[in-house]
């Protein structure tokens, strides 16, 4: 009997082994030495320096998957990051590797949008339906991306498709609670062009039951005052100078407004908010003999406009983000690269409560990196040094390293410094704000191992990272004697365990892929403010130790099936953790048909959110749907002549 | 339809039965001890933005605090923000800043009695009569209203118009005195309301920010007013000050100015005998009597407080530490006499001013 069960387990290894080694050979990470051809990569930085980070990318097929709604969707459900939403189309933040909702870079091909005011992002305000490519990176990146890449970057890119003739797409979505969107998009790519405009809306009344848990008996309630509308266009041209040369233009512009709901715990809320943007990008990257650069020019203009008629409060903000870069590489071995660069930004914001209503800053930045490579082995040195007005921005470098021993491993490790300037809030604001605020800094180191391999002729891929961030001078808002104020007086330690594991099988006609992943994250306050701080040591609140999903896929001929679910840990929702919003799991299931002719495709999509219906909050006495619906049809024909 | 009148008539009468029954058999027991009977209750205002409020009980026999107690008894939550606790007729009055109404429970069990509603930013409460009650109300923020409360139907029967940003009340004589603090804007009166007609009878002008008020043993009502700061928040514009008020004439006895255009003076307090007053001030609690016409140089505590009460039962100050208002704060009892500091106590989060005391 043992017997038996040795041979089988020896067959097992024996065969596990070999599959390996042979898989191994075609899943050699492919030699990034960059050989001169005529493709221009814009986004060379991220893929050319990335030795030792973590990149997750989100799929093309995934990206369709959320057309119709934001990229807080797309992350909540295909990601282990945390997402803080206080209510469906309310403001969203992320939380990267322990870290606050200020740590997380948002890239647009290249260009940070955060909001220089309060350095966040509202991830409900990105469209699903604007990008080609999402990639995550976690960790701190600060020598590649600058200020605010501490717990995290998210890159969005635009990709041109030359050739692809004239085409049409129109994306009809109707869902549960008034949910609206449209897209129509037209796009034309011959030769040495590709043009797309991209104009889209979409709105949702949110007006969802849930049990009212601030009230006797729980009594079931309709959600008030959550509405929200939205339309934007995005155009895009791109232009093939010669074989080697690209100019790309994007404009994307967008207006939102939207109804502040009020917390259970309080009566009602009559406050609105109306975000607009104009984000106008201009690059020129091209290569020739052994160099290749980019230069890029990007401006943004972004309003934001808070009304409560209740408190008589209008409040009306602006900032300009006017950024000049310049990135050149070069190549003079076939296994070593280098890289600088040089980043120039003028940034204001005006709001009647800074003092004199309005604020400028410029800063200059240096960079430069240098890999090397060959088929076992790469590493990357990058350093960036900023130059602000204000306070004393540390030189900030990162080392990586992969080895690549066997076909099937790679093990890599980092270090990285990262720092996050204070925000024009943190600075200017009156009463409170101080100009003599440090950058908040500090360091990152991870160490992983990926793993992909073939078992049973089925393609695994095995990851796993360790992690430990430090941040000093963490800029907090303490309470003072009759405003609030921020002072450098927090340090936080994040570290943790991030993990997945994904299967993948093609046949002839069916697919079918299976992705798990799992992120323990301990982030704790390090410093105590007072004598007696009951929040040393304790997590930080809204920061779940344990995050995690598991997304199943199956496609046969032209019909899918998608099954999600996303797990999160116990949040607390006090700095001395006595008080804490409980663990939830949600599901979804989505179908989809497709039907491909030559003339063009139909996609139909029908997809059930939350279908267990399970009751739960992300904020504090802010609710969230339960089962919800939604329908797409998508018509694309291809007008080609 | 008539077997279900039927029906509904059988269960009335059943359940009659049952609670007659109860009643009868709940009659021969001793007295259920009163769980929140004999200690103070401490207001919570509760985490920042997305939070409830909680009260917490001190009880003076068995020296220790219960915390949530509201939300323990009535399975919810207080809402947000508890500003204030009052006590009249047995029925305790937590005013809900932000969730715009006054929750009202027993003294003795807590249980929820009613909810006063559609009142409009609510600050304090205060009581005339068995029938009838006050609230000072913000209004938006830059109004300023007191709402008559019907007590047996807990209804806001009417509204007065008063000073900006009305705060703390004080009964004296039939006259209700309530300090104008300006809310988001700038007001430095009192509203003096008389308590049958609610006829507005006089509007005393004092220092700017009027915050607090306390009537001594002589029958004077003293405010404190806080001050005001420059647009810039650079400094003070207006320094707090200190306004003694001789309520037969509603004339200003006399006032002392802080002369300090850097901090302000919060939180008054008086003692049981009404004799000596007590106040926040740069970083200390200060002792006064109320004989003296300059102000003390040195404070008996030392330290910034969220909030400060004087409990007339033990006759301690207590003074609340809100922390970093994301965490459970705490309560901490000093000896009036010298500021010797007797025990302190883990309440809810962010435990303000608007304590209840009970009388001596």
């Amino acid at each position: 009997m043992i017997d038996l069960r040795v041979k089988f387990l020896f067959c097992l290894i024996c065969y596990v082994v070999v599959s390996l080694k042979s898989y191994g050979q075609q899943l050699t990470k492919l030699d990034s030495t960059f050989l001169l051809e005529a493709v221009v990569v814009e986004a060379r930085r991220l893929k050319e320096y990335d030795a030792g980070a973590q990149v997750i990318s989100i799929d093309s097929s995934t990206i369709k998957t959320f057309e119709a709604m934001s990229l807080s969707e797309m992350l909540t459900q295909t990601m282990p990051v945390f997402v803080k939403t206080y209510n469906p189309g309310s403001l969203a933040t992320t939380s990267f590797r322990g870290m606050g909702a200020g740590h997380t870079a948002v890239l647009w091909n290249g260009f940070p949008i955060q909001s220089p005011m309060n350095g966040q992002i509202d991830f409900s305000l990105l469209p699903g339906s604007i990008v080609d490519a999402v990639n995550l990176q976690l960790g701190g990146e600060g020598a590649l991306w600058g200020s605010g890449t501490v717990g995290g970057t998210v890159y969005l890119e635009n990709l041109p498709k030359y050739n692809s003739g004239l085409q049409a797409r129109i994306n009809q979505t109707l869902g549960s609670f008034g949910k609206y969107f449209q897209g129509y998009k037209l796009t034309y790519g011959k030769n040495k062009l590709y043009t797309s405009l991209n104009v889209y809306r979409d709105k949702a009344d949110n007006n969802f039951t849930f049990n009212n848990k601030a009230k006797a008996r729980s009594p079931e309630e309709e959600m008030q005052h959550a509405a929200f509308k939205e339309w934007g266009v995005l155009l895009e041209n791109y232009l093939k100078i010669s074989d080697y040369q690209q100019l790309a233009i994007r404009y994307w512009h967008q207006d939102t407004e939207r109804e502040i709901p009020a917390t259970l715990t309080e009566g009602s809320s009559s406050a609105t908010q109306d975000d607009q943007f104009n984000r106008f990008l201009l690059s020129w990257s091209g290569n020739l003999n052994s160099f290749d650069w980019k230069l890029q020019s990007g401006f943004s203009l972004e309003e934001l406009l808070y009304k409560n008629d209740a408190s008589g409060i209008e409040s009306l903000s602006k900032s300009k983000v006017f950024i000049q870069e310049a990135e050149l590489n070069w190549y003079p071995l076939d296994h070593l690269s280098f890289q600088g660069g040089v980043q120039h930004q003028y940034v204001s914001g005006t709001v009647e409560d800074y003092e004199d209503g309005k604020q400028e800053q410029q800063r200059l930045a240096l960079l430069g990196g240098v890999k090397f490579n060959t088929q076992f082995f790469e590493s990357r040195i990058n350093l960036r040094k900023e130059f602000t007005e204000f306070g004393n921005v540390p030189l900030v470098p990162t080392f990586g390293v992969e080895l690549n021993p066997w076909n099937f491993l790679i093990v890599s490790g980092k270090i990285a410094r990262s720092y996050r300037l204070p925000t024009f809030n943190d600075l200017y604001w009156k009463p409170g704000g101080n100009p003599d605020l440090l950058p908040e800094s500090g360091w990152s180191k991870e160490a992983g191992i990926r793993s992909n391999f073939k078992l049973f002729d089925i393609k695994n891929q095995f990851q796993f990272t360790v992690f430990s961030n430090k941040i000093d001078n963490w800029i907090l808002w303490q309470p003072g004697s009759t405003y609030w104020y921020p002072q450098n007086i927090k340090q936080v330690w994040a570290r943790g365990i991030e993990t997945s594991y994904t299967v993948e099988k093609r046949w002839d006609k069916t697919s079918f892929n299976i992705i798990a992943r799992y992120h323990y994250t301990k982030s704790t306050n390090e410093k105590h403010q007072t004598e007696d701080d009951p929040s040393l040591g304790k997590q930080l609140i809204y920061t779940p130790l344990h995050k995690g999903n598991l997304n199943f896929t199956y496609n046969y001929n032209d019909f899918g099936i998608t099954w999600s679910q996303q797990f999160t840990g116990k949040t607390f929702t006090t700095t001395d953790n006595d008080d804490s919003l409980p663990a939830f799991t949600t599901s979804n299931l989505s179908f989809q048909y497709k039907l491909d002719k030559k003339y063009g495709y139909l996609n139909l999509r029908v997809s059930a959110n939350n279908l267990f219906d399970e009751d739960y909050e992300i904020i504090a006495w802010r609710p969230m749907p339960g089962r919800n619906y939604q329908f797409s049809l998508i018509i694309s024909p291809k007008l080609n002549f | 339809m008539q077997l279900f009148k039927y029906y509904q008539a059988c269960w009335l009468i059943i359940l009659s039965l049952v609670f007659v029954a109860c009643e009868d058999s709940d009659e021969p027991d001793v007295e259920v001890p009163a769980k929140y009977a004999n200690g103070f209750l401490i207001a919570n205002e509760g985490p920042f933005q997305s939070g409830s409020g909680t009260v917490s009980f001190y009880s003076y026999d068995s020296a220790s605090v219960t915390n949530e107690i509201f939300e323990t008894v009535n399975n919810r939550p207080l809402g947000n923000v508890l500003q204030s606790i009052s006590v009249y007729d047995d029925e305790v009055f937590m005013v809900i800043n932000n969730a715009e109404k006054v929750e009202v429970a027993d003294t003795e069990t807590f249980e929820s009695v009613a909810t006063i509603e559609g009142l409009a930013q609510p600050r304090y409460f205060q009581a005339v009569s068995s029938d009838k009650a006050y609230v000072s109300e913000w209004v938006n923020g830059f109004g300023g209203q007191l709402s008559i409360i019907n007590l047996n139907s807990y209804e806001v029967l009417d509204t007065i118009t008063t000073g900006l940003g009305p705060e703390r009340m004080l009964i004296h004589d039939n006259k209700l005195y309530v300090v104008c603090s300006g809310g988001y804007s700038t007001d430095s009166t009192v509203t003096v309301i008389d308590t049958d007609t609610d006829e507005v009878l006089a509007s005393i002008t004092v220092g700017v920010n009027p915050a607090g008020i306390v009537k001594d043993e002589d029958g004077f009502i003293w405010v404190l007013c806080k001050g005001n700061y420059t647009a810039d928040y650079s400094g003070l514009e207006n320094s707090g000050s200190l306004y003694k008020i001789n309520p037969s004439t509603n004339a200003v006895e006399s006032s002392i100015s802080f002369n300090n255009f850097y901090s302000q003076p919060s939180d008054l307090v008086i003692d049981d005998d009404g004799e000596t007053i007590f106040y926040s001030f740069n970083g200390g609690i200060y002792k006064m009597d109320t004989d003296d016409t300059v102000l003390p140089s040195t404070p008996i505590i030392t330290g910034y407080f969220y909030g400060l009460g004087y409990d007339p039962v033990s006759d301690y100050l207590i003074a609340s530490d809100a922390g970093d208002y994301t965490s459970n704060g705490k309560i901490i009892r000093y000896d009036s006499e010298d500021g010797t500091v007797i025990e302190e106590f883990t309440v809810g989060v962010a435990p303000n001013g608007g304590f209840y005391f009970p009388a001596d």
